[in-house]
């Protein structure tokens, strides 16, 4: 009798917690991060900015709206901008407005220790202004999370990646658009300072979200003791590759990272592609893709060494000087520099006229969602952005360390000098020569089966040779293509 | 009496109060979790909807107000539409103004810095216009495709034209013959194309301009589909389907069975061998001997993993070029056996310490005089072992054993840090379909790459939900092997 009172209590609680546990699943909204364990109330939301405020019917957008324009200097450059943010600029530079943000980025410690020294001649510049620099793990899923909580101190007001991320990020409400806070003229007078595959890459759904420091893209690094001088086409460069490949010797041609990011120059050569943010086209079993794929096993992958066609392993073969070149991008350059007496860059040469291009990504600086609500801190994060960006003196640290500038008075001063820079200029020329990386988010189902497929040709390649590889990849990259089809039908 | 005193010093109350939050606390880091995850099996959780809902809490506010909106102020966003129309048709001025230039003059004549201020008019125009699209006080974006066509044309004149001017023009005063032929041959059809989108954008904009109601209803659906976009959806059972579909996921399921099959008798030999080994009195040092062989327990799997891919990568490792001089090409990147039997060597390296401390503790709690009387009775070595140690250390090797079978139906460090599951091949698993995947790819590194490298939470929270049935299966056999039957192994 007892027994049955005390199960029927606890049967009862149970019952309870359960129900309790329900209603709370039932008053949460929709699935949020299953991280946070204290209570979960609705994230307190800064309101989004586009929302359309109790609309004024006489809000005009143009001619000059209510904010009159001044002009604002930034190492050479001019841009008008609104004159409330005029007067911000002017009040950060006497001190009188002290304001803090934070800038993320997820980077190696040589690059840590150049984002430090820039941050410091914009706080000497800008006084009033205290940055936070901090470099972090996982920054994309970080500032997903920071914004989600709304957490404005703990969260970056500035971060920067390559601009792949733009799509994924302005979905997903992390991060601001420029053009909601500076009208039409600062916007085309900040056009005419980039390159302008660079400006563009900020932009998507035709708002500008992010602004252009540095570039990168593959190219021909090689040891300017054995290759002194460019070579005008793919077959000049192929009859030298004939002359050093011996791998009874470990001597090879090339030394070549096979995945999808690495093989685009010959995929586009023939003017095949992966995906096209123009079209909303995916292209990975396209007839050029097909072609520049057999033309790479044929004449590229004939001279390499394709056992391990990992990034060490490549590194390893140049820097031991096993192999004249390397197709490789400017992150390598300094263990390169380093272990290379005489190292210069080329642009992949044209094969048969036909210019091959590789992927390049532009590293912008994007500025977060929770600024929103806090006009200083917003206005300084954009303050922070437009300098990072144009002022000479500090890109002229950035280029010293190897990055490729895309502000084209910096890329004019490196065509002036040369001969300083061998490195920096092919590079250049290489993102000159470039495809930039699409922005949609479907370009994530785009890599995995594209590396699958080049995966499974290079094992078919060391099976059975270069014909089998050959034939194989039609049809490897028609899989590949329904997969990804697929994939973005869900 | 006793009875009642006990309810006295212990009452309910305190009970249910000390349960209440013990219960919610499990409930909420134990229940909600895995409900969450099992709940993500069922949709099709990827990266841009998978945290998206600042963006659509903003979008659903537009839509709350839009139709009031759009009704209450026709006349300010007709005229607006009115003046996008007409920048975009300053913009197609423009361009045809630039095919001019370039297919009539000659490298002599051709005006490079009119060139210049016609491009910054341009884009003037182009950035005003596409301002007005995407403001919030037209809501035009999401009109039919109207958003979508002009950034491709935008896209288009950006990347295509001015892009051919960077690289073909640059920065040069005067151009060449050569570079002209070049804007001739790819710029111009580009600004053909550009004007045709352009072009296709002001018809949209005229139908504004015609049909003002139409556009109000059709600017709603526009939103209702981008919220729809990046919003997360129930699919049911789909993600199991696309698992099932093909050969991928069957096939890293019977090599995690495999493995488990080859790597727990290897283990567990060489864990028990060096036990029995090093438990011997016959072993000068072995105390020192023992301490050493228990390193690879204490080293993060992490640096000890990148080790052993180091020690035998082809090119790199010394125990590679050791092979080789055998005359043995070992290649952990393009063998799918090669790499299996890697996984195995390194799998039982790590594990053979926890094995052998077992054993050794098992072997030491085998009482002596037990021996010593076997001795006394004529009992050789092999039959002391045969009969003596082997069953009394049988139950907890046994345990031993399970525990390390489930860590190798887990592998993940191992496959992920040697080569990423591969190499990659075709595959053909039973009657599934024919497919391109990385024959080693144990299955909780197949979830783990389909998160990570392709970004669709909901196909790997359902292969992990998989996972977890066949973990779940493995605890139910081995539970009702060892307690429901009599044990095993004596006692």
């Amino acid at each position: 009798m007892k027994l049955s009172r005390t199960t029927l209590v606890a049967v009862v609680l149970v019952v309870a917690a359960l129900g309790i546990i329900g209603i709370y699943f039932l008053t949460m909204p929709p699935p949020a991060q299953p991280t946070p364990p204290t209570a979960p109330t609705p994230p307190e939301q800064p309101t989004p900015p586009t929302q359309p405020q109790p609309p004024k019917p006489e809000q005009p957008v143009q001619p000059p709206p209510g904010p009159t324009l001044q002009t604002l200097t930034i190492g050479t450059s001019t841009i008008s901008v609104p004159s409330d943010f005029y007067d911000f600029v002017q009040k950060v530079k006497t001190g009188e407005v002290k304001v803090t943000i934070n800038f993320w980025t997820s980077m190696s410690d040589w690059e840590v220790s150049v984002m430090k020294s820039v941050v410091e001649m914009f706080q000497k510049e800008y006084p009033g202004v205290t940055v936070k620099y901090t470099n972090v793990q996982n920054l994309k899923e970080q500032v997903k999370a920071g914004v989600l909580t709304g957490d404005v101190e703990n969260t970056a007001h500035v971060f920067t990646w390559a601009h792949d991320w733009t799509g994924d990020l302005a979905d997903g409400g992390a991060i601001v658009a420029l053009d909601q806070y500076l009208p039409p003229e600062t916007i085309t007078d900040l056009k005419k300072q980039y390159a302008t595959s660079a400006f563009t890459s900020g932009m998507y759904k035709l708002r500008l979200y992010g602004l252009p420091w540095a570039s990168e893209a593959i190219a021909l690094v090689c040891n300017k003791d054995f290759v002194p001088t460019a070579p005008r086409s793919w077959s000049e460069y192929e009859s030298i590759m004939q002359q050093w490949y011996n791998p009874s010797e470990r001597k090879y041609g090339l030394a070549y990272q096979i995945d999808p990011y690495h093989v685009y120059p010959f995929v586009t050569a023939f003017g095949g592609f992966y995906y096209d943010d123009d079209t909303d086209a995916v292209g990975v079993n396209s007839p050029g893709a097909v072609e520049g794929l057999r033309f790479y096993i044929t004449h590229v992958m004939r001279y390499m060494y394709t056992a391990d066609t990992g990034m060490e392993a490549q590194l390893k073969i140049l820097l031991e000087g096993r192999a004249p070149c390397m197709i490789t991008g400017p992150w390598n350059s300094k263990t390169i520099q380093e272990n290379i007496r005489n190292p210069v860059v080329y642009a992949i040469p044209p094969i048969d006229g036909k210019t091959p291009r590789p992927f390049s990504g532009i590293k912008l600086l994007w500025i977060t969602s929770v600024t929103a609500n806090d006009k200083n801190r917003l206005y300084a994060s954009i303050l922070f952005s437009l300098w990072f960006t144009l002022s000479d003196d500090g890109l002229r640290v950035l280029v010293d360390a190897g990055y490729i500038p895309v502000k084209i008075s910096i890329l004019q001063y490196l065509q002036a000098n040369a001969d300083k820079y061998p490195m920096i200029l092919g590079f250049a020329q290489s993102v000159a020569n470039s495809v930039p990386m699409p922005k949609s988010a479907k370009m994530n189902y785009v890599w995995g089966p594209v590396a699958d497929a080049l995966n499974a040709i290079v094992t078919k390649y060391n099976e059975e040779g270069p014909d089998a590889a050959a034939g194989a990849v039609k049809p490897l990259l028609d899989e590949a293509q329904s997969k990804i089809l697929t994939k973005i039908r869900g | 009496m006793a009875r009642a005193k006990s309810r006295g010093l212990y009452p309910a109350r305190v009970a249910y109060m000390l349960i209440i939050p013990s219960l919610a606390m499990y409930l909420f880091f134990s229940l909600w979790p895995v409900a969450y995850s099992v709940y993500i099996a069922f949709t099709d959780a990827n990266n841009y909807n998978i945290a998206s809902e600042p963006r659509i809490r903003e979008l659903q506010a537009q839509l709350a107000s839009i139709t009031g909106y759009l009704q209450g102020n026709r006349e300010l966003v007709l005229e607006q539409t009115y003046r996008a129309d007409a920048y975009l048709g300053e913009v197609s001025g423009y361009l045809v103004e630039l095919k001019r230039m370039i297919e009539h003059s000659t490298p002599e004549t051709f005006p490079v810095v009119e060139l210049m201020q016609l491009r910054s008019r341009c884009d003037d125009a182009l950035t005003r216009a596409a301002r007005i699209v995407t403001s919030n006080t037209t809501f035009l974006y999401y009109y039919e495709n109207l958003g979508d066509a002009l950034s491709r044309a935008v896209a288009l004149i950006d990347g295509g034209v001015w892009g051919d001017i960077d690289r073909i023009v640059g920065f040069k005063l005067a151009i060449s013959a050569d570079d002209l032929s070049q804007l001739r041959s790819s710029t111009v059809p580009k600004i053909d194309r550009a004007l045709a989108m352009l072009e296709q954008a002001r018809s949209m904009l005229k139908q504004v301009e015609s049909d003002y109601d139409l556009f109000v209803r059709a600017a709603t659906r526009g939103l209702e589909e981008e919220i729809d976009r990046i919003s997360l959806h129930v699919v049911g059972l789909q993600n199991f389907k696309t698992l099932s579909s093909d050969s991928r996921f069957p096939n890293s399921i019977f090599k995690t069975l495999l493995f488990v099959l080859t790597s727990v008798p290897l283990k567990v030999t060489v864990g028990v061998m060096l036990a029995f080994l090093f438990s011997s009195e016959l072993i000068y040092g072995r105390k020192v001997m023992r301490a050493l062989l228990l390193i690879p327990w204490a080293l993060p799997v992490l640096l000890s993993v990148t080790t052993w891919r180091m020690f035998m990568a082809p090119q790199m490792g010394p125990l590679w070029a050791f092979l080789q001089s055998l005359g043995l090409d070992f290649n952990i990147y393009n063998k799918e056996w090669d790499a299996f039997l890697a996984y195995n060597i390194v799998e039982m390296w790590l594990a053979y310490p926890f094995i052998m401390t077992v054993t050794m503790a098992a072997i030491s709690s085998v009482p002596r005089e037990l021996l010593e009387s076997a001795t006394v009775d004529g009992a050789s070595a092999w039959q002391r072992f045969k009969e003596i140690m082997l069953p009394l250390t049988a139950r907890p090797i046994l345990f031993a054993s399970i525990l390390t079978a489930g860590a190798s139906l887990q592998a993940f460090m191992v496959p992920l840090l040697i080569n990423n599951g591969g190499p990659t091949k075709e595959v053909q698993f039973l009657w599934f379909a024919r497919t391109t995947a990385g024959v080693n790819e144990m299955m909780v590194l197949f979830g783990y790459n389909r998160a990570y490298l392709d970004q669709q939470y909901g196909l790997s929270a359902a292969a992990y939900l998989v996972v977890v049935a066949i973990l779940f299966l493995y605890a139910l056999v081995w539970y009702f092997l060892i307690y429901k039957r009599t044990t095993p192994g004596g006692a």
